[in-house]
């Protein structure tokens, strides 16, 4: 029995002659809701404990009567829903920025006492709507510039007070946060000064700082882990009150689009504090293209099926109708129990655009399922944390697999939690860093028979080799890693067919004096030149059976796309060895769209294909590349 | 050879005997004597005499006394009488003096025989060189004593820097709390929270702001150096492989270069360097100067990064070279100091993940090398970085 899927609309004209029509129009079309930003000024405006609902009945009355029903977005923790009596009370602490040392009206994430409102706030909320039966769900809004559970950043009513995207952690109360964190991590500051490469005189020495003036790589994740995991825990705690005061109803955290570290944000750990209970997550940003909406989303819907939370998807703003498809598409194929629309890309004033009219004709495709089996495609997020991003290598790779077949991103959070022994095939396109312990979990996920494809070496935080990883693909601590260019040779076989017929490539780098159980699937000749040089025998693609699994290792171009330019010009290398991999090993849908096609999904059994504004259903041998 | 009772020696004739043992001690590589039952030594064997450079006929009769120091030739003499009357095995540490004038070490020990009735019939004595023994324990109180004040001295200093630190941190709080208070109310005042601001309030609380912002930056710089140089930076020194360093720094930027099309280049001669030096510092200098190559070298430029041991075999010179930007000459002495910002683009430089040139350069020295550059503006830069072969603390 599928959950009743709900469509939220927001951006209703309430206070125009043509409101009533607009909301029958929403409902024609399928819409289930109606979201408001509902501020806590507006229900409280004067003093604490004088409500006046006045505002918000009226509105829940309309939206009752269209047959719709609320969702509120419960906005506390921003300074423009906060009322000028809390502004003003000494139990008020904004955040503070690290970089300059100055105070934000934005509430700050560690104020226990702003806490207590919320808890009181919620209940009275709840107390007067839930009885009326007009709510469908909740969104608490709790920090960020539109209410999301991330820090500050530059967004809606930033308002004339210090606002920036930065660490928001220079705090008292967020100083004394983080010295409590480590004093539990490290029962000693000798073992904080050893970890950290540091020589702090004790806990109250230790200050949260920028990246580039942490003592080491391990000390800026340990700041980040904390950091992160206050926002974890304050949405929290925002979840078990809204669950508290509304125990049947929906509940969804709201979240920013883009996972930075300076947000404090990490999706999955979001989604795990969501699904603990009993919630979701609405996850914002989404724009008009299928694969780019995939490449933002996919890891936040993979970590939401794995802790087992609700997803719902929001536009990052103005759509094209084209765009709306593409959303529908997108939140038919993740099987999502709730889609988020702004009316202003469904109603130009009150009169229905070609979006509407695709919202009324697809809304059957929107039902909430489990996701189909896909391929494992690692999600580096420490490595990004510290780059300052996400490399773009990871979104082409994992476009370039979605147009194959299913594939999901899990990040070291989700695989030290267990996420690896759902996939059969993990994919990892980028050489850089994890954490060790991800790295060994990833090595006895390999052995017990998972099929892993490498590009490049992962080390350890502090780019130290881990043996028992390096193990799987048969690098030794004696195998010599050689930089230059060097032509390889293919040499794999009958399995590898796209990879073969490349016949050779360029590597930048390569590796020598393997484990003699290494099968070569390209390699240098080695021999003596005319000229008198010895090219040396080193590999730039190998594999190796690690226990019941294989590893597969590649350190050649990586490039997605051929590009001319390149600095050694690549055909496909890595795509051609990537799709006989998939071929071999993924044991899953083939997505692969006709040349007219944009996508393919597999929505309750049947397959669809995503055209230019329209969704068809197709037959799985109609497939054209 | 004296006419001593040589009776213990079995199976041969006195005369023979005699002289066999006369033989062997003559020909023994250790110093040997004899002395009658009342101390008069009256035989010494060539070894003792030829590092004595003494006759027979000089040593005998008491003689022998000249050989000893001058300081100890008085408490050797009276101790030896000592054993003598008493009968009781004789053993010192005394110094003699070689025939070329130098004084040596040696434990000397005399043992009694006795004849039936239990009467000493000889002394028999030898003198071992113990010279290299007492150089050693010479040595040794002096590595001793070494420590002892190393170890003071080593507690001083901790003792200073965990007053500086605390002394940091004290400042941390001291200086942000009342600039931030400034800061905070000027905002609230130029946001007219208490009421409406005349032009001129308004102007002067514009420059309150500005100037307490500025004042802010370099507090924080300030304070930065502070905790980086004295709180934070601490080494972890063990053997490690140069070129695995190498390779580890690379890697975390070759995703970057390959973005920009750049070539990464490494050499390192010969290939099995190894360094005793803290590997994760090593690589968070290396890792910040091949970003910053990266980032400021334009689209298919080349990054190169080179090891070699330098021909005196005692320094490793590391390089980072990159065919950026470059930067001026005029600005070059100052690229180390903190607090400068060169233009714009400098201004930058290290910001984000890498650690500012004052970090690199003070982690290098705290390894016992030294880093330069070499830049010409508009073709490229080249970090130079020398460090100690082996290596070890500094």
């Amino acid at each position: 029995m599928n959950p009743p899927h709900e469509i939220v609309v927001c951006g209703v004209p309430f206070e125009n002659p043509l409101e009533k029509d607009a909301l029958r129009q929403l409902k024609e079309i399928g819409a289930t809701s109606v979201q408001i930003y509902t501020f806590w000024k507006v229900f409280e405006p004067h003093a604490r404990g004088q409500f006046d609902w006045s505002f918000y009945d009226r509105e829940a009355a309309l939206i009752q009567e269209a047959g719709l029903k609320y969702v509120p977005f419960l906005l506390m923790g921003p300074k423009y829903a906060s009322p000028q009596w809390w502004l003003d009370a000494p139990e008020h602490v904004g955040l503070r920025c690290l970089e300059h040392g100055k105070v934000s009206p934005i509430e700050s994430i560690w104020n226990p006492l702003f806490r207590q409102e919320i808890g009181r706030v919620v209940q009275a909320f709840a107390a007067h709507y839930l009885p009326t039966g007009v709510l469908e769900s909740i969104q608490p809004g709790i920090c960020g510039d539109y209410g999301e559970a991330i820090m500050p950043v530059l967004g809606n009513w930033p308002g004339d007070y210090h606002t920036h995207v930065g660490y928001w952690c220079g705090g008292a109360d967020a100083i004394a946060s983080f010295r409590a964190w480590l004093q539990q991590k490290f029962s000693s500051i000798e073992q904080l000064n050893h970890a950290w490469r540091a020589r702090y005189a004790n806990f109250d020495s230790v200050f949260p700082f920028l990246v580039h003036q942490a003592p080491s790589r391990t000390a800026f994740f340990d700041l980040l882990d904390w950091y992160r995991g206050s926002m974890t825990e304050y949405a929290g705690f925002w979840m078990k009150t809204c669950r508290q005061f509304f125990p049947s109803l929906p509940v969804y955290l709201c979240t920013g689009g883009v996972e930075e570290p300076a947000q404090a944000s990490l999706f999955s750990s979001q989604a795990r504090i969501a699904a603990q209970h009993g919630g979701g997550i609405r996850l914002t940003n989404e724009g008009n293209k299928f694969y780019d909406n995939f490449f933002m989303t996919a890891y936040t819907r993979s970590a939401c099926d794995f802790y087992g939370a609700n997803l719902g998807l929001e536009p990052v703003g103005p759509m094209t109708d084209k765009g709306v498809t593409a959303r529908i598409f997108g939140s038919a194929d993740y099987g999502n129990p709730q889609m988020f629309h702004y009316y202003g890309n469904l109603f130009d004033d009150i009169k229905p655009r070609a979006a509407a009219e695709a919202l009324r004709q697809y809304q059957p495709l929107l039902q909430k399922r489990p996701l189909e089996p896909a391929v494992a495609f690692f999600w580096p997020g420490l490595y990004a944390a510290w780059q300052g991003g996400m490399p773009d290598v990871v979104g082409r790779a994992l476009r370039f697999v979605r147009r194959m077949t299913y594939c999901l991103p899990v990040n070291e959070e989700m695989i030290l939690d267990g996420a690896l022994e759902r996939y059969r095939l993990l994919v990892i396109p980028l050489p850089g860093f994890t954490s060790r312990a991800v790295l060994e979990r990833i090595a006895h996920w390999v052995q017990a028979g998972g099929v892993l494809l490498q590009a490049g070496l992962l080390t350890d935080l502090e780019l130290a080799r881990v043996a028992e990883y390096d193990q799987l693909f048969g690098i030794l601590p004696t195998s010599e890693e050689t930089w230059g260019h060097a032509t390889q040779h293919i040499q794999a076989g009958p399995e590898f067919p796209l990879f073969s017929k490349l016949g050779e490539f360029g590597a930048a780098t390569s590796w020598m004096d393997l484990a003699p159980d290494v099968d070569m699937l390209a390699a240098t000749r080695a021999e003596h030149s005319f000229s008198g040089t010895y090219t040396r025998l080193t590999s730039a693609a190998f594999r190796r059976q690690a226990g019941k699994g294989q590893a597969f290792f590649y350190s050649g171009p990586v490039a997605m796309e051929d590009d001319a330019e390149a600095v050694f010009v690549d055909h496909g290398t890595f795509k051609s060895l990537l799709r006989d991999i998939l071929a071999a090993h993924a044991h899953t849908a083939d997505l692969t769209p006709a040349a007219d096609e944009i996508a393919r999904a597999q929505i309750g059994g049947k397959m669809y294909a995503l055209k230019e504004g329209e969704i068809i259903q197709v037959t799985p041998t109609a497939q054209a590349s | 050879m004296n006419n001593h009772d040589h009776t213990n020696v079995p199976g041969a004739s006195p005369e023979k005997e005699e002289q066999q043992v006369h033989h062997l001690l003559h020909s023994i590589p250790a110093m040997l004597w004899e002395a009658r039952p009342d101390g008069e030594i009256d035989y010494f064997n060539q070894e003792w005499l030829s590092f004595t450079g003494l006759t027979l006929a000089q040593a005998s009769g008491g003689g022998w006394a000249q050989a000893l120091h001058p300081d100890e030739a008085a408490d050797a003499r009276q101790q030896w009488a000592q054993a003598v009357q008493s009968g009781a095995p004789y053993e010192a540490e005394l110094r003699l003096r070689r025939f070329d004038g130098e004084y040596r070490h040696f434990l000397v020990k005399a043992v009694p025989t006795r004849d039936a009735e239990g009467k000493i019939a000889h002394w028999y004595g030898v003198s071992a060189d113990i010279t290299a023994r007492k150089q050693a324990e010479a040595a040794l109180e002096q590595q001793q004593a070494r420590i002892a004040e190393l170890q003071a001295t080593h507690a001083a200093l901790e003792k200073a820097l965990h007053a500086k630190d605390e002394f940091t941190a004290a400042m941390n709080h001291e200086l942000h709390a009342p600039l931030s208070g400034i800061l905070g109310l000027t905002d609230i005042l130029l946001e007219n929270t208490y009421g409406d601001l005349n032009p001129k309030q308004q102007k002067a609380l514009q420059n309150i702001e500005s100037s307490g912002s500025r004042l802010l930056k370099i507090v924080n710089e300030v304070l930065d150096i502070a905790q980086l140089q004295s709180g934070q930076l601490n080494l972890q020194i063990s053997a490690c492989s140069l070129a695995e360093i190498c390779s580890a720094s690379l890697r975390t930027v070759q995703i970057k270069a390959a973005a920009k099309k750049q070539r990464l280049n490494f050499s390192i001669s010969p290939k099995n360097i190894t360094l005793n030096a803290d590997g994760e510092r090593l690589k968070q200098i290396l890792v910040s100067l091949l970003d910053n190559a990266v980032k400021f070298t334009p689209a298919q430029g080349r990054i190169s990064l080179s090891a070699v041991l330098l021909p005196a075999g005692d320094q490793v010179q590391i390089s980072v070279a990159d065919t950026g930007m470059g930067i001026k000459e005029e600005d070059l002495p100052r690229l180390f100091h903190p607090f400068v910002q060169l233009d714009a683009r400098l201004s930058r430089l290290y910001e984000g993940t890498g650690l500012g040139l004052v970090i690199v350069k003070a982690l290098v020295e705290l390894h016992g090398g030294k880093i330069s550059l070499e830049s010409v503006f508009g073709q490229g830069s080249r970090f130079i970085i020398l460090l100690p072969y082996p290596g070890g603390l500094s």
